[in-house]
């Protein structure tokens, strides 16, 4: 699978975009990040056509969620507004997409964690097994709020949640500007003996771990590999993985990395590893 | 497959309902949300209840959730996996729309104030916690996600199991879905004015206003035929096919010719190798909404030139939500399986400008192919194609 080109910032998107005028005014803001990201994507690697739409959000919509939440244990009112709770849904965000650039194809939005967006790197690929002609943009975001800070700082201490969006245009076949391809992906309980064997088969330069506790132990490793904490850079939370492959593809290329990369999370004894190779 | 829902507690308690004409929607009995006004489609068990059962099933070891939905999954996952499969190479796809909100929302206000005393009830919140406890439950090793596109979701998650199971990434598949009844969905509902304040829906009726909320969870397990058959194990039902397409028309309402909807139908069955003709029994989506309704309709007239025998169980069941597509997947193999059409809601008022009409009777007849719709918000249109075995 073809990465034809990527957009990954921290959180607030700006820069032209061809959204309808007037468009981004009546989206919250986790959608309109979304859009704007997926506008530069789209932009960025001359795309006018998208035949699929896969997307990743750990918690969706957060700041409607908690609108709609304060407004329903508040005071009783017959009168409520129902676009904070259709605005709550995970899938509001493809679903905008789709509505904006007319996109009639699979729409589909994953929540796991850290592994949403290992699943729809997947389901991308399983797409464009079938339709490799085809163009599929794929996306992970989160927001943060006071009170999701607050919950993930009693939970666990030391851990400062972040928020994020990061956008990727895919290709099922190889094309003149393709940054970089996806050679293997996995998501499931991975032991360090199979970790070092899949390393060596894929023959992995560098590898870029998160861990979402910030204490926690990095896995043991081969000695030879270079091994670079990403979520420093991109925060954690749901997107991160995104964040994360975004930085790599801008850095594949560079001489700084040799041979495939490695982006592997892990929650609890759960493993989830993208495989990433220059073009 | 494994399911519990308003209708009963498990496979056996569904059919019996179905073959009996038994609706499940009546006023809250269990779950302790207010709105006495409104009938829904509630699962006969307290969360209390449900503890009890889960607990005889997996040990007082296991630790489990306090979220309904994720005790709605468990229940219904352990009784689709009870064959003792090998779990360990079981993929785990599940879906739901808000996860454990019925329990973030009775824990919010405090939450809000700052009272972080039960804030570690809050990782339960995310839609794929309840996921995570299945896939701990049956000893899942292998990956496990969750598919969050509203009311298309466990539709969605067979379609990807298929995919898995095809292209030979998964020997074995759990996919289903669980959404449990909650205030937050229940005042969402009032608030876009889709609730029937009536009593009982009455879906694709020209006297129809609006829906029955429910709760289920529903799972199954997909394997490939030649494995099954290796392991002795007859299947069910076949997965012919199934599509999940985009009306790309607007966040919450169907385009009035129904595009999504009728290219999911169309793709469905092409990639199922079936002409629409071949179809015996469509469950329709119908969840007794102005919009949908007549859009769905729209969509199955511009589809079939004769509309086959359709219904829609969710006159029985309520509207499940990211549950529904996995529990009427359930439903159309017992009405394979017992070769009857179930009537949801009979009605001699034929939507303004459509003749088309849901069955309004318990039809006896051998079903071989039919077709399950799941239609959501964002445009998310899902059909799915299943065969008798």
């Amino acid at each position: 699978m073809f990465i034809r080109g990527a957009i990954s910032e921290d959180a607030e998107m700006g820069g032209s975009l061809a959204l309808p005028p007037g468009a981004d005014r009546r989206m919250a803001k986790i959608q309109r990040a979304t859009c704007h990201s997926m506008y530069a994507a789209l932009n960025k690697t001359g795309t006018t056509a998208i035949d699929a739409i896969f997307a990743a959000t750990a918690l969706g919509c957060l700041e409607d969620t908690e609108c709609f939440l304060d407004e329903i244990t508040g005071p009783s009112t017959s009168l409520r507004s129902p676009l904070p709770f259709m605005r709550s849904t995970h899938n509001t965000m493809a679903g905008q997409l789709a509505l904006l650039l007319k996109v009639h194809g699979p729409n589909i939005t994953y929540s796991q964690s850290l592994f949403g967006f290992h699943a729809v790197l997947l389901n991308a690929l399983l797409h464009l097994e079938e339709e490799p002609s085809h163009t599929v943009a794929a996306f992970a975001a989160d927001e943060r709020t006071e009170l999701a800070t607050a919950l993930v700082q009693t939970n666990i201490p030391g851990t400062v949640l972040g928020e994020g969006v990061a956008s990727f245009i895919l290709g099922g076949t190889a094309k003149t500007g393709d940054v970089a391809r996806i050679t293997r992906l996995e998501q499931r309980i991975i032991t360090d003996v199979e970790l070092e064997k899949i390393m060596e088969e894929e023959q992995i330069g560098s590898v870029f771990c998160s861990q979402w506790t910030a204490d926690a132990e990095f896995p043991k490793l081969s000695s030879k590999t270079v091994v670079e904490r990403y979520d420093p850079a991109t925060g954690n939370h749901g997107a991160q993985t995104a964040l994360a492959l975004g930085k790599v593809v801008d850095r594949i290329a560079s001489p700084s990395i040799t041979g495939p990369c490695m982006i592997l999370d892990q929650v609890g004894d759960r493993r989830g590893i993208i495989v990433v190779a220059p073009c | 497959m494994g399911a519990i829902c308003a209708l009963g507690n498990d496979v056996d308690a569904l059919t019996k309902s179905l073959v009996e004409g038994t609706r499940g929607i009546k006023p809250l009995e269990h779950l302790d949300l207010g709105f006495p006004e409104l009938h829904f489609g509630e699962v006969a068990l307290s969360n209390a209840e449900l503890v009890q059962e889960l607990k005889a099933l997996l040990g007082e070891e296991f630790a489990l959730p306090l979220s309904r939905t994720a005790l709605l999954a468990l229940f219904a996952a352990l009784s689709a996996t009870r064959e003792a499969l090998d779990e360990n190479n079981t993929v785990v796809i599940s879906a739901s729309t808000v996860g454990g909100m019925d329990l973030s929302e009775r824990l919010f206000a405090d939450w809000k104030a700052g009272e972080m005393t039960q804030a570690r009830y809050a990782a339960e919140h995310p839609v794929g916690s309840h996921t995570s406890f299945v896939a701990d439950a049956i000893g899942c090793k292998a990956m496990h996600t969750t598919i969050s596109t509203a009311c298309s979701s466990s539709a969605n998650a067979m379609i990807l199991g298929a995919q898995l199971l095809r292209t030979g990434r998964a020997k074995r598949v759990l996919a289903g879905g669980s959404d449990a009844l909650c205030k937050f969905t229940i005042e969402g509902f009032k608030a876009l004015s889709a609730m029937d304040t009536t009593g009982v829906t009455k879906p694709f009726s020209n006297e129809r206003n609006g829906m029955n909320l429910g709760e289920a969870a529903a799972y199954l397990v997909m394997e490939c035929e030649a494995d099954a058959l290796e392991a002795g194990r007859k299947p069910l039902a076949f997965f012919a096919g199934g599509a999940n397409r985009n009306d790309a028309h607007h966040q919450t309402a169907t385009s009035p010719e129904g595009n999504g909807p009728y290219l999911a139908m169309r793709d469905a069955l092409e990639i199922a190798g079936l002409k629409p003709d071949e179809v015996d029994h469509i469950n329709a989506h119908g969840t007794g909404t102005d919009n949908n309704d007549i859009t769905e309709l729209a969509a199955m007239e511009r589809l079939f030139r004769k509309v086959p025998q359709y219904t829609t169980t969710k006159a029985l069941t309520g509207h499940t939500l990211a549950a529904a597509g996995a529990l009427e997947a359930v439903i159309s193999i017992i009405c394979m399986r017992e070769g009857i059409v179930p009537v949801g809601h009979a009605t001699s008022a034929a939507i303004t400008g459509h003749t088309a009409m849901p069955v309004a009777q318990t039809i006896r007849r051998p079903l071989r192919n039919v077709l399950s719709n799941s239609f959501g918000f964002g445009g998310n249109d899902t059909a799915i194609v299943l065969m008798g075995s």
